[in-house]
């Protein structure tokens, strides 16, 4: 009898704490501030990474589909298209532009999708956050340690959306913004191309070759 | 080989005299002022244009080297340098012993010549006191004021064909020098105009006292000031930019 | 004769100049001072970088090419460890968007630093006291090489490892 309350218990006990264990094993993104925002994402990206690299590597739409569905709600990307189109957003029609926003992201998706895939096990670290924190505007600083040595230094431009989410806009590698180079490239090919053309471009999943 | 010894020697115990004679000289502040005037106002059209034409001539010649690097605005910096270390106090020195010197040189020469010295002499006034060394201090005051000017003149020259002739910008030409230019820069002008300002006067003072109490003399007076001034300029020069180094 | 009088003038003036002259060298040349640089009829705006190079004040504001202001000032902000950089712009230039990109570039090869602006595509415009928050830092040289270097190291030790 008290054999039995026991293994109930325990077996109660252990279920919760499976439970628990499981909920900390999904690594919850937390949005609540931009620091909090970049430091889970990085750790559910590196655990989702670890855990599942070998058939991300035999089909890489798994790593897709993880990406969609949990950092894509943290990335702005309608924002960073406006900003990447700069004065041709307002010559571009909505269609243009709702088109552009998309095939941007999915390019960059397919073009750095593989390099993510040896995101292994680096050491990053996410410097303490300097600023107003009553800013609609923020930057979080982060330095890989890549394996053959040497730091990178990763910034991150995040804003507060109109809902008052924080959502990331900008990746700043050694300085260097990577929406102002798509800026600058995109900008050229649209003077010499056309929009349009750009558009179909990238649908194909086809980015500069410069960024490879 | 002795006789430029003996020069060197003549030159250097003149020089002591002088800078002995010059305390009792600042009290008659008048004639200082008299001489800071002949050497030094009197030399001012001479010196303002020619600044500002070198400053002309270099705004040319820099903007051309430059563009070929694609460096046009560091414009400001290269005159700024130029003029502040180099041109300016060299360049001045060379004008101040062309006019100024020269005409001291003949002066005194011609005091030598027409026995006005010795007659100070006779009547217990002493020469140095009263002719020499106020002419010193007049000619050490007015090089470096007139250097300054010079420097001044020699930018705005460059900054007006950098800026309408050449296209650099400004501001730009302006900020660069600022940023370029260190307090041990404008020193090391100042203290070579002091230097070649008593360098000149000395050798001016000492070749008309000491001239040939002929015609002839106070000619040959006024040219060895003149060659005397520039290698002595030029020697100082290049050891004080080493020391600034 | 001279009149000892206009002795005195001329040789006071000449030393006022002479003194005036140097004045100006002693103090105006040194440090970073702008000093020359004349406020022009404009508007302020500010922007914020991460590195701004030796970008100076007096440097030029330019878009597409057209100088439309100055840089009035540059100064640290040690609560976000970000340089900020107030520029005049000239009043007639007042339909910049307010998402204008500010770029610190550099004038050539080995060139002064200046900032350029970069239109956006907001209805809305820059006007006195605005930030331009879309910014992108100076690149500097020296980093960049260094960088290649590594990736160069890096690259022939894994190529020589494999072997």
């Amino acid at each position: 009898m008290i054999m039995r309350k026991f293994l109930v218990r325990g077996i109660a006990l252990g279920a919760l704490w499976c439970a628990l264990g499981a909920a900390q094993a999904a690594d919850a993104i937390d949005a609540s501030t931009p620091q909090k925002l970049i430091e889970t994402s990085s750790r559910a990206l590196l655990s989702d990474l670890d855990a599942h690299r070998a058939a991300y590597r035999k089909d890489i739409n798994g790593l897709y589909k993880v990406v969609d569905a949990e950092f894509l709600p943290h990335v702005d990307v309608p924002f960073a298209a406006r900003q990447v189109l700069g004065r041709h957003w307002n010559d571009a029609t909505p269609d243009q532009r709702k088109r552009f926003s998309d095939a941007l992201y999915h390019s960059l998706l397919t073009t750095y999708g593989k390099a993510l895939l040896e995101f292994t096990g680096e050491q990053l670290k996410v410097l303490p956050f300097q600023g107003d924190p009553a800013d609609a505007r923020a930057t979080v600083r982060t330095v890989v340690h890549t394996s053959s040595g040497s730091d990178v230094a990763v910034n991150y431009s995040l804003r507060k959306t109109d809902s008052g989410e924080w959502k990331v806009w900008d990746v700043i590698i050694e300085g260097i913004s990577y929406v102002k180079s798509f800026r600058d490239d995109f900008g050229a090919e649209i003077d010499q191309k056309g929009l349009e053309a750009l558009l179909q471009r990238l649908e194909k999943g086809q980015l500069p070759v410069k960024h490879g | 080989m002795i006789g430029a010894i003996r020069q060197f020697g003549a030159i250097a115990l003149f020089l002591l005299r002088t800078l002995a004679a010059v305390v009792p000289a600042l009290r008659r502040p008048g004639a200082v002022v008299r001489q800071v005037y002949n050497s030094g106002a009197r030399s001012l059209v001479i010196i303002m244009l020619c600044g500002l034409v070198v400053g002309m001539i270099m705004g040319l010649a820099f903007s051309d080297m430059l563009q070929r690097f694609g460096s046009e605005s560091a414009l400001g910096e290269a005159a700024g340098f130029a003029l502040l270390k180099e041109l300016g106090p060299v360049l001045t020195a060379l004008l101040f012993a062309g006019r100024a010197g020269t005409s001291l040189a003949s002066e005194i020469g011609l005091m030598r010549a027409t026995d006005q010295l010795t007659a100070m002499q006779v009547m217990a006034v002493d020469p140095m006191r009263s002719v020499v060394a106020p002419r010193f201090l007049g000619g050490l005051i007015a090089l470096p004021l007139l250097v300054a000017i010079f420097d001044i003149l020699g930018l705005f020259g460059t900054q007006l064909i950098g800026v309408s002739v050449m296209g650099v910008d400004s501001g730009t030409f302006w900020s660069q020098m600022q940023n370029a230019i260190d307090v041990r820069d404008v020193n090391e002008g100042i203290v070579k105009s002091i230097v070649f300002g008593a360098s000149c006067t000395l050798m001016a003072v000492y070749y008309g006292y000491n001239a040939e109490p002929t015609a002839e003399g106070v000619g040959l007076a006024t040219t060895r000031t003149v060659i005397a001034s520039s290698v002595l300029v030029l020697i100082f020069d290049y050891m004080l930019t080493a020391a600034f180094l | 004769m001279k009149n000892e009088r206009s002795l005195e003038i001329g040789t006071g003036l000449f030393v006022l100049l002479g003194f005036a002259a140097l004045g100006f060298l002693t103090t105006q040349l040194p440090g970073s001072r702008v000093g020359l640089v004349t406020q022009s009829n404009g508007y302020q705006v500010t922007a914020r970088f991460d590195n701004v190079g030796d970008l100076q004040p007096g440097a030029p504001v330019s878009m597409a090419g057209v100088k439309v202001g100055r840089v009035s000032g540059v100064r640290f902000d040690s609560k976000d460890y970000k340089a900020v950089v107030t520029m005049q712009i000239d009043r007639q230039y007042n339909r910049i968007p307010d998402d204008t990109w500010a770029n610190i570039e550099t004038a050539g090869l080995l060139g002064a630093r200046y900032v350029g602006l970069d239109a956006g595509s907001s209805d809305t415009f820059l006007k006195d006291g605005t930030n331009l928050d879309n910014t992108q830092s100076a690149m500097v040289l020296e980093k960049l090489i260094n960088k290649l270097f590594a990736a160069f190291a890096s690259k022939s030790d894994s190529s020589t490892e494999e072997k």
